[in-house]
């Protein structure tokens, strides 16, 4: 019992993360965030829907086309939103990626079906769960899988900010936008790419989540919630950080819906995002610091 | 509470209340004509003109950014509702005490406002909506779960419930709305709109922060409880998802079509965005998709919302916008500008 609530939670706390990666990138380089993260996640598991159902062809077939939907609607938000992407327009942003989560959400629901309508997705692999310790200890082959993949991504993201001159673009930009512009550090080409990652990696999380649940246009929203307290936990600004709060907001949940009640999960997730912005706003990990007013 | 007095002293007496009276005596009048409908549309735009005008004290004036709003409207109605279905309160009291208590439950909001600003509060008011919204479904055993139950409706002067409800929301609407606009010309407006543009050079100069986000969230809660009441009678059936979240990024979608830090856009607002809601009430992915546009197009192209436009139309008038005093930052001459505001 608790193995396969632990398999699940783990898996599903991966996800998370991997929105919260998403929140933490477009934080660090853009100081900005973006609502319509959930429903892109969302829009990644319709479109693998899309190509594994409805077109017939297999998963492997899905992850490309899930990551070039993915670019593209990043992309467009980019140039959408481009001239509110500095400091004095934080809030405004903040506004206009309600009314693109809304435009996503809408765009779903009309190429996929009405509200309500539920959509399943076949499991990547299917196959016995893994049994460990003379059964003690049982891991549904899809939680495997899942968290497999997102082990994955985190370390494409890890690889990426250590190596890659664009990484280290996006810290300085973040850190200062002006200093870095004088510099010649292109910073639309940062803000663009921060941008377009976070909503391709929001989007492989909803590839990888799919085949676990049912999916439903309605989905997304709770889904970047749970994603940007896991980014809080994990102090905002830390990539590891991030994951680590998702996990533990995914153990959270399932031990929350496995030993209490099933229908307290989702309130669980709300409390401990509630608590964890009024004790700990700069997460886990991150300093204390002090303010007066 | 020596300055609201003085100020609805002064108020009363430099007539700044006919206009809004006389508008809302011509509403009753076309009101009263109109077919049960088109009068259940023009309650709603009433009704939320008040809740708009309550989130816009706290959005456009003092900056806070909540999405608890359709949760304490919820509650509004549901404490409406339910005490009148289970404790046969009759709806004066009912309303009353449902206002009272979301006052109440909306200034312990201020809490993680204290601490918290922008997205944080956002997101820390969203997880408290959410929280209420799933209590409304699973509390079954007093809230009859995510089915709703029926809210009485009521009824005055041998008018039916539509009227009755209609005349009430207008009047308590015009009532609340007076208020809010004079107290927003106060200096407790200056004192909003200085925590919003630099909280920390308000405290500098004076402004008590903590008192003053408790009494904009109070406010506005208040604003948003007695609009639930009423939504409560005016549907005669209260359920969970007419106060989801969905419903929240509505009224925030009224609030800056109307123009945030306005008091006209808290009527403007509602009004175009009901009216547009009816007519894509069939589809609800093109409802998603023109209400995310229209958000996105304003906050591009017309930041300010309709009401500055409108106040340019009757140039020579005396505005109402927050815009109109100096900006932190901004460079002020001894003269106009200063002065102006202050005696707005």
């Amino acid at each position: 019992m608790l193995s396969v609530l632990l398999a699940s939670g783990v898996a599903n706390g991966l996800l998370y993360g991997l929105v919260a990666l998403g929140v933490v990138v477009l934080a660090k380089a853009a100081n900005a965030f973006n609502f319509s993260q959930g429903d892109v996640m969302a829009l990644g598991g319709f479109v693998s829907y899309a190509v594994i159902v409805t077109m017939g062809y297999g998963s492997v077939a899905a992850l490309p086309i899930v990551v070039i939907v993915a670019l593209f609607v990043g992309v467009l938000s980019y140039l959408l939103l481009r001239p509110l992407m500095d400091a004095q327009h934080a809030v405004a942003l903040l506004t206009a990626t309600i009314g693109l989560s809304f435009l996503v959400k809408g765009t779903i629901r009309l190429i996929w079906g009405r509200q309500g309508d539920y959509f399943a997705v076949p499991p990547l692999v299917s196959g016995p769960p893994i049994i460990l310790f003379d059964g003690a200890v049982i891991i549904p082959l899809q939680h495997l899988v899942m968290s497999g993949g997102a082990v994955l991504m985190l370390a494409l993201f890890a690889l990426f900010f250590r190596f890659t001159r664009l990484g280290l673009f996006m810290r300085s930009v973040a850190d200062n936008p002006r200093a870095a512009r004088i510099v010649g550090i292109p910073t639309e080409l940062v803000l663009c790419s921060a941008m377009v990652l976070s909503l391709v990696v929001s989007a492989v999380a909803g590839f990888l989540l799919a085949p676990a649940t049912l999916i439903f246009p309605d989905m997304g929203f709770s889904l970047f919630l749970k994603g940007f307290a896991a980014a809080i936990i994990g102090g905002m600004m830390s990539l590891p950080g991030a994951v680590i709060g998702g996990v533990l907001l995914g153990v959270t949940e399932v031990l929350v819906s496995g030993y209490i009640s099933s229908t307290a999960q989702e309130l669980s997730a709300f409390v401990l995002i509630f608590v964890a912005l009024i004790f700990f706003p700069r997460g886990l990990f991150g300093g204390r610091s002090s303010r007066s007013v | 509470m020596a300055v609201p007095v003085q100020s609805i002293r002064s108020a009363w007496r430099s007539g700044s209340w006919v206009y809004p009276v006389a508008i809302a005596v011509v509403v009753a009048l076309i009101g009263m004509t109109l077919n049960p409908y088109l009068l259940f549309l023009l309650t709603r735009v009433v009704i939320f003109s008040m809740l708009v005008a309550g989130l816009n004290v706290l959005m456009g004036y003092s900056g806070l950014l909540s999405f608890a709003h359709a949760a304490l409207f919820g509650i509004g109605a549901y404490v409406t509702g339910l005490m009148q279905v289970h404790l046969g309160v009759p709806y004066p009291v009912a309303l009353l005490t449902a206002t009272v208590g979301v006052t109440g439950a909306g200034t312990l909001l201020v809490l993680p406002a204290l601490r918290l600003s922008g997205i944080h509060l956002a997101i820390a008011t969203l997880a408290v909506a959410q929280a209420v919204h799933w209590v409304l479904i699973n509390w079954s055993a007093v809230t009859f779960g995510a089915g709703g139950f029926r809210a009485p409706s009521i009824a005055i002067f041998g008018l039916n419930a539509t009227q009755s409800i209609f005349l009430t929301s207008l009047v308590l609407t015009t009532i609340g709305y007076l208020m809010v606009r004079q107290l927003v010309r106060t200096s407790f407006g200056r004192k909003f709109v200085a925590i919003r543009d630099n909280s920390v050079a308000a405290a500098a100069n004076g402004v008590n922060v903590t008192a003053t986000k408790t009494i904009a969230f109070a406010l506005s809660a208040g604003c948003a409880g007695l609009a639930g009441g009423l939504y409560s009678a005016l549907l005669g059936f209260v359920a969970p998802e007419s106060f989801n979240l969905e419903q929240m990024i509505l009224m925030k979608v009224m609030a800056v079509v109307g123009g945030l830090g306005t008091m006209l856009g808290s009527m403007i607002g509602p009004a175009l965005v009901i009216f547009l809601q009816e007519q894509l009430r069939d589809s609800q992915g093109w409802l998603e998709i023109i209400f995310g546009a229209v958000l996105i197009g304003f906050v591009l192209f017309l930041p300010k919302g309709i009401a500055p436009l409108i106040y340019r139309v009757l140039a020579g008038k005396r505005t109402e916008t927050v815009e109109t005093g100096p900006r932190t930052g901004q460079k002020v001459g001894l003269s106009a500008p200063t002065d102006r505001a202050v005696e707005n």
